[in-house]
């Protein structure tokens, strides 16, 4: 599947805009109810204002098609302006007073009493509470003289006269007011919010691929010890940067062993042929035929030397497979148990499965090495223990020996140094090779090699 | 004691009148191998210096044994053994040797994959490779169906390599399967299907430490240790045994062993 080229910023910009616009909306459908249930309020009390009329007057004998002129009259006096109406406006505009009342009467022959913008006010019909019911807009300046007023109002016919009888409308109010405001401002601040962390989360993404970036090119022109601090990097980052540092980990490993072992193979060939060569030439002046027989050995030694890299450099173009350095150990014991009966040298074994990921001829040829050294260098009746089990998560061989110990060895078995110290070397590094070390205890009763991998 | 005779000389007997493909590069090299293999007892030893070469001769006639170097100008050894092994030629089913610098364990792996039958690394003494392209022969005339698939009589001992056993029938005693260890056995079984000829202690590393994906570089003392405690427990199960006949085992020249060839002396 394709994306769509949008990015996570500008998504959450939108859900942003579109939380936005929703608080909005339900702002003005929650002010649209509370408005009709005020005009629904006002309707009540213009109607019964009304009815109430129509029974007072009905009592002072009004009503009939034929008005008499004394009726009217009494008609134009009730809707005539009444002492204090202006204060009572004054506190209606103010909000002091609810619901205040309005009317409006014209006569047949045009005379009128009572607030004359009634008649002329645009008006709305307003049916679902009766047939003359209607919504009345005053204009700023019309009733209160700050703001524009609406007021619901019964308009209908007495006998031959127009009658307009209403209610203003109450104001939403300040506690409205205050509530629509701190929506409004929540929608503000949300928006904001939601703008602000899509551009911070954005800038972080960014900040981050260059950071990786960074490295990877630092890593193009050879340098690997970079590695990127989990911290600077966003958290939908952090598992890639965490397998960039792995793999760069892996490949400064990798560069550095590789020195290291060429620097070890320049010394392991140089020095045989050297040795080759001086004996050869001594032989040429001398004649002395130990001398052939010394560099043949030498000769001998620069193939082992060889051999071991290849192997390594063989090595290294194997995957790692699953390898048990238990069975290992087991075969390399009844590989070497005939040469140590002997000189009546025991083997002492403990055995625990132990996997790990390798290559296999490479493994087998460390064990094999350990065991073989520790046999060469074990007094006669002497015990070799060899170990392995898992230890945290790394594989382990533990191999001992009751030898005379490695800086023993350089002074007591010179003949045969170079190929004990080469052994380890190689044995060192395999276990390079597969990201693990090698510690060498080494004492008067014995020595050590703990190899974990 | 009786000294078995010079086992290297008893190989004649199996290269007479044989013939070779040997495919190298190198002048000297292959004069030196198809010296040895004439003096040895072949009868024709056809050189050839390329790949295609060697595909063409092999297309002409049967040879008994093919020894191929890996790198070689034009079509390399392994791309020729292939090409030999999927067409139709005579030679599609000789035994054939890499003899090749290339001796790291994927390059053996590599070699046996595409049909080689052996594999060895130089630089490689003349009498071990003399012992290899003989047990090829030999293993070639057994699949040919030369004797009779079964059991080996050796003297006294039988050998079943189905039931992975030695008996071992004294001339005045009831028979007895001998007590050996599974790698005893197959030392043992090695040994005695050679009849007679060497087995280098290369060989016999190669076929009987299967396990182990490398060579040591004491293997020499390795195998000799292990040889000592197998001469032991021959002797110690074989009593009725003449003292004259043990060891059984013997050593030959080039780090080779011999299983006694006891026809006609139980």
């Amino acid at each position: 599947m394709r994306l769509p080229p949008v990015s996570a910023a500008w998504l959450a910009a939108m859900v942003a805009v579109l939380a936005a616009v929703a608080l909005t909306a339900s702002l003005a459908v929650t002010h649209n109810a509370v408005r009709s249930e005020q005009r629904q309020r006002a309707a009540l009390a213009a109607l019964s204002d009304f009815n109430a009329l129509l029974s007072k007057m009905d009592a002072l004998g009004g009503g009939a098609p034929n008005m008499e002129e004394a009726t009217v009259t009494n008609w134009l006096n009730v809707f005539q302006g009444r002492p204090g109406l202006e204060s009572t406006i004054a506190d209606a505009c103010s909000g002091r007073v609810a619901n205040l009342g309005v009317r409006w009467l014209e006569t047949p022959d045009a005379r009128t009493a009572g607030f004359r913008p009634l008649a002329e006010a645009r008006a709305r019909s307003l049916e679902r509470v009766g047939p003359n019911v209607f919504v009345l807009s005053l204009p700023a300046g019309t009733l209160c003289p700050g703001r524009a007023v609406e007021v619901v109002a019964v308009r209908d016919s007495v006998g031959p006269m127009r009658v307009v009888i209403g209610r203003v409308v109450e104001r939403t109010g300040r506690a409205w007011g205050v509530a629509v405001a701190s929506v409004a401002a929540m929608g503000v601040l949300l928006l904001g919010i939601g703008l602000a962390s899509a551009g911070w989360s954005r800038a972080r993404m960014v900040s981050g691929v260059s950071r990786i970036n960074a490295s990877l090119e630092q890593a193009g022109r050879g340098d690997f010890s970079d590695p990127i601090p989990l911290h600077e990097v966003t958290g939908d980052l952090q598992d890639m940067t965490r397998q960039v540092n792995v793999t760069l980990g892996r490949l400064q490993e990798l560069l550095a062993w590789l020195r290291d072992t060429s620097d070890q193979v320049a010394h392991d060939f140089r020095t045989p042929l050297a040795r080759a060569r001086a004996r050869l030439d001594r032989f040429g002046e001398t004649g002395d035929p130990v001398l052939v027989e010394e560099a043949r050995a030498d000769l001998r030694y620069l193939t082992l030397a060889m051999n071991e890299s290849l192997a390594l450099r063989d090595g290294e173009t194997w995957a790692f497979e699953s390898v048990r350095l238990d069975q290992i150990c087991d075969a390399a014991v009844e590989l070497y148990e005939p040469i140590a009966e002997q000189r009546d040298i025991r083997f002492e074994t403990e055995l625990t499965q132990a996997e790990t990921l390798g290559v296999a001829s490479l493994l087998q040829r460390a064990v094999a090495n350990l065991v073989d050294n520790a046999v060469k260098y074990s007094p006669e009746g002497g015990v070799v223990r060899i170990k392995a089990c898992i230890q945290g998560d790394l594989a382990i061989v533990v191999v001992a020996d009751q030898g005379p110990g490695m800086e023993a060895t350089e002074t007591e078995m010179p003949p045969d140094v170079d190929s004990h110290r080469m052994g380890l070397a190689f044995v060192r590094a395999i276990v390079r090779r597969h990201g693990g070390e090698l510690d060498i205890q080494s004492g008067p009763d014995g020595s050590t090699v703990t190899m974990r991998v | 004691m009786i000294e078995p005779v010079d086992p290297y000389a008893a190989l004649s007997r199996i290269f007479e009148g044989r013939s070779a493909l040997l495919l190298e590069d190198d002048a000297a090299l292959a004069d030196h191998v198809a010296g040895k293999l004439q003096r040895a007892g072949f009868s024709a030893i056809d050189r050839a210096v390329t790949g295609e070469e060697a595909l063409s001769l092999a297309a002409a006639r049967a040879y008994d044994v093919l020894i191929l170097d890996r790198i070689t100008p034009g079509m390399d050894g392994l791309s020729t053994l292939t090409a030999i092994r999927d067409g139709t030629g005579p030679c599609r089913e000789s035994p054939a040797l890499f003899l090749t610098a290339l001796g790291g364990e994927r390059q053996k792996v590599e070699g046996l994959m595409a049909g080689a039958d052996d594999y060895v690394a130089k630089p490689v003494g003349d009498e071990e490779l003399l012992a290899r392209v003989a047990a090829q022969l030999r293993r070639a005339r057994i699949a040919a169906g030369e004797p009779a698939r079964g059991d080996l009589i050796n003297g006294p001992f039988q050998l079943s390599t189905g039931a992975r056993t030695l008996t071992y029938h004294p001339a005045d005693a009831e028979a007895r399967v001998l007590d050996l260890s599974p790698l005893e056995f197959a030392i043992v079984a090695e040994l005695m299907g050679a009849r007679g000829q060497p087995v280098t202690k290369s060989m016999l590393w190669d076929r009987c430490w299967v396990e182990w994906k490398f060579l040591p570089d004491n293997y020499v003392n390795i195998i000799d240790a292990r040889i000592s405690a197998l001469r032991r427990r021959l002797k110690e199960q074989c009593a009725e045994l003449s003292d004259s006949l043990h060891p059984l085992i013997v050593s030959a020249r080039s780090q080779s062993l011999v299983f006694r060839v006891l026809d006609g002396q139980a």
